[in-house]
């Protein structure tokens, strides 16, 4: 279970960019978060994983409060960022068995590695192919076979789903619910309304650092979800609009 | 974990093409060092050892000690270090012995008396200097030797491979794919030294074996135990400028977020680093000092005090010949007769005058007392011009230490000075072969004093030919001056600097952990 008390960042004492953050993401359910750009997102995801420090309140992941033990705690975390590039004179194989070791594992073997490539949907010649002749989404299915490999307990996206094509995205999804079938707590950031829609078991939407709005499934199937943020992120009324 | 960083770092580094240019670069340069070492030493070897075999042939055949007195110990020259090839040391513009030879003077004079006194000079030391008309001291060609190699390219190497290690990794997002995993910044940064450090070394050390192998062929460079010794040291001194270097780039690479950026900034360090500050803040701080005396002043200086004594000199002749002596002793005599104690009191009271006064009735007497006075004319001589010499020299070296104690603001001087020291040549050397040359003088001096004390039919007037010892001197009683270059007196010429390196490599290091540990991943 992954979860913030009242997780706040200011910077510079005077730019408010995260204001007491409370959620909390169960084990097998993926968690959706919307914002427009500058909402908080990032530097929610960024305090998750300790690249920076919250001005107050803290995250945990299980009974690990993560500001306290960062190292302890990114054992059970697995990152998935927006248009990672990787080592690109690496190839898939080199890349996946080097972060795997960097997340702990001791030994990893060829047949494993194969398989968690296999997986995620890269074709088999690409294995030992650098990653420099990749495209965008044989890199972001790299990046999800590198969360995979880790086994950690929750994964945290971030814009992963940013320039995939229709088919890229789809199968994306596809293997965030295989993940979620394995009982990870997913966290993800997204602009993508429609893929949140798709996905999401929970939403919620950060409005410059405050969390506005959380929808449970029932709820964002009930809802007009395009409506909803936009009337959160940019204070759009549909309604006014229509009768103009 | 560290480790895992390490093989990726070095593993990285070997599939680019920076690396395949390093190895090339550093090979072709160490070879061509190898090559012009094997052209250049024998020469040096050889002309060290036909000088050293000449000037001592000379001296075994000189058995007369006041001739060995006049002469001197002769050319007393430098040993050719076996580990030139490594830093040439600026000996180009350092003398390659430590004395000069006999120049002589003589000097009659013959006031008062009408008798001619004559008076030769002995040797003394005179500092010679290796370019003393040369007008242009700038080199004909960049030397390629290992120091240039150290300097310039293993400085320039660690940045190119560092200029991108974090602030690239940020650009591609790998930084916080890295840390999103249980490794801290610090064993980050830890490892991509180390990686770094490896990939650099790997190519420098090949290509020093490659230098060694084409040496080896030349049967004038042979390495001692003490010579291996020293090339381990620099080769850890060469590390260590190295791992600068490394923190260096790390240290601006963490700070920037644009690989660009940090690659403009690190041109600019390693410009003023190791190109402009070496060379500039020498001429700067040489520009504050008080000259030195130059050839002509000091050829003044010299001339006033030696005609001081020279005046002296004459005087105390002419006195001599010219005292009214016959009064004091008639007065004596009759004194003698009525009060013997009188006559004592009244000998101690005027007693120069009665040693001279004896000395003009007595031939003999008159003769010894003139040879001590023209002993003293020869030693004073002597002593003026070796103190106005060493003055001379000691206000040249200070100009030279305060000029380098500048430059230390580089780390490339710094590891100069370090890698002359262990190498045996350049300043550092050339003052420790100073102080040989010195005591050697001393010991050849005091050998003539005992030898002539031991002899009981001389008159022990050291200086004048007449006052010494006739008997023959035995050529394998005399003490030989033999230059060596040993270790400690190497590593400690060298300790300072590599000191001062260490110290810049925990300022740098310390200075890219404090920015990586701030810095946004």
């Amino acid at each position: 279970m992954l979860e913030t008390r009242d997780l706040t960042k200011v910077y510079n004492e005077s730019v408010l960019a995260v204001n007491e953050l409370n959620m909390k993401v169960e084990d097998g359910e993926i968690y959706v978060v919307l914002g427009a750009n500058g909402a908080g997102k990032s530097t929610t995801i960024s305090m998750l994983l300790n690249f920076i420090e919250p001005t107050s309140g803290t995250a945990l992941i299980g009974d690990i409060e993560i500001p306290k033990f960062p190292l302890e705690a990114k054992k059970h975390l697995a990152y998935v960022s927006e248009n990672v590039e990787l080592y690109r004179n690496f190839t898939a194989r080199q890349n996946l068995s080097f972060f795997a070791k960097l997340g702990g594992r001791k030994k990893v073997s060829n047949a494993e590695l194969d398989a968690t490539l296999g997986r995620v949907g890269l074709p088999e010649e690409a294995f030992t192919r650098r990653v420099k002749t990749f495209s965008k989404g044989m890199r972001q299915r790299l990046g999800i076979a590198i969360a995979i490999m880790k086994n950690a307990q929750a994964v945290l996206l971030d814009e992963p789903t940013s320039g995939l094509d229709p088919k890229g995205g789809a199968d994306f999804l596809n293997l965030l619910r295989e993940l979620k079938e394995e009982g990870k707590a997913i966290f993800m950031s997204t602009h993508d309304i429609f893929r949140a829609k798709e996905i999401a078991d929970r939403i919620g939407i950060l409005v410059q650092g405050n969390l506005e709005r959380e929808l449970t499934r029932e709820e964002i199937q009930g809802e007009d979800l395009e409506a909803l943020y936009l009337h959160y992120v940019a204070g759009y009324e549909p309604e006014e609009d229509a009768a103009e | 974990m560290i480790g895992h960083i390490v093989k990726r770092e070095f593993f990285d580094h070997l599939n680019s093409l920076r690396f395949a240019l390093t190895v090339l670069i550093l090979a072709v340069l160490m070879v061509t060092n190898a090559v012009v070492h094997l052209q250049s030493h024998p020469d040096k070897v050889r002309r060290y050892s036909e000088g050293v075999t000449a000037d001592q042939n000379k001296l075994q055949s000189e058995t007369d000690l006041y001739e060995l007195l006049k002469k001197g110990p002769g050319k007393l020259y430098k040993r050719p270090s076996a580990l030139s090839f490594i830093a040439g040391g600026g000996d180009a513009f350092l003398p390659g012995s430590g004395t000069k030879n006999w120049g002589s003077w003589s000097r009659s004079t013959g006031s008062g008396g009408g008798r001619q006194v004559k008076v030769r000079s002995i040797w003394s030391i005179d500092y010679p200097t290796a370019n003393p008309n040369a007008r242009d001291l700038r080199p004909k060609a960049t030397k390629i030797d290992w120091v240039f190699i150290i300097t310039y390219l293993l400085s320039f190497i660690p940045l190119l491979f560092t200029f991108d290690a974090l602030s690239g990794e940020r650009e591609k997002g790998t930084l916080r794919l890295c840390l999103a995993n249980p490794i801290s910044r610090p064993a980050l940064l830890v490892g991509k030294f180390l990686g770094t450090l490896i990939t650099v070394l790997i190519p420098f050390y090949f290509a020093v074996l490659l230098n060694l192998a084409v040496i080896s062929l030349d049967s004038w460079t042979q390495l001692g135990a003490a010579d291996w010794g020293r090339l381990g040291m620099i080769l850890l001194v060469a590390s260590g400028y190295t791992s600068i270097f490394i923190a260096v780039g790390l240290m601006v690479s963490a700070s920037t977020r644009d690989s660009r950026v940090s690659l403009v900034v690190l041109l600019i360090i390693w410009v003023g680093l190791v190109v402009f500050m070496p060379s500039t803040l020498g001429t700067l701080a040489t520009k504050w000092m008080s000259p030195v005396q130059t050839a002509h002043q000091q050829k003044i200086a010299r001339s006033s005090a030696l005609d001081q004594i020279n005046d002296n000199f004459n005087e105390q002749i002419a006195n001599k010949r010219q005292l009214p002596t016959s009064g004091l002793l008639n007065r004596l005599r009759e004194l003698a007769k009525t009060s013997p104690e009188a006559a004592e009191k009244l000998a101690k009271e005027n007693q120069a005058e009665l040693r001279l006064a004896m000395a003009q009735l007595e031939p003999q007497d008159a003769d010894t007392a003139e040879l001590h006075i023209r002993a003293e004319l020869v030693n004073k001589d002597v002593e003026i011009r070796e103190r106005l010499n060493r003055e001379h020299l000691t206000a040249q070296l200070a100009q030279v230490e305060r000029a380098r104690m500048v430059t230390r603001f580089s780390p490339a001087a710094i590891v100069q000075y370090a890698l002359e020291s262990m190498t045996g040549t350049g300043l550092n050397r050339h003052l420790q072969f100073l102080d040989g040359v010195h005591l050697h003088i001393r010991q050849f001096r005091d050998f003539i004093t005992e030898a002539d004390s031991a002899d009981p039919e001389s008159l022990h007037i050291i200086g004048i030919p007449e006052g010494m010892s006739k008997k023959p001197v035995s050529p394998q009683a005399l003490p030989r001056f033999e230059d060596k270059i040993t270790f400690s007196d190497t590593f400690n010429a060298a300790i300072v600097d590599m000191l001062l390196l260490v110290l810049l490599f925990g300022v740098f290091l310390s200075g890219a952990f404090l920015v990586f540990i701030r810095s946004e991943v």
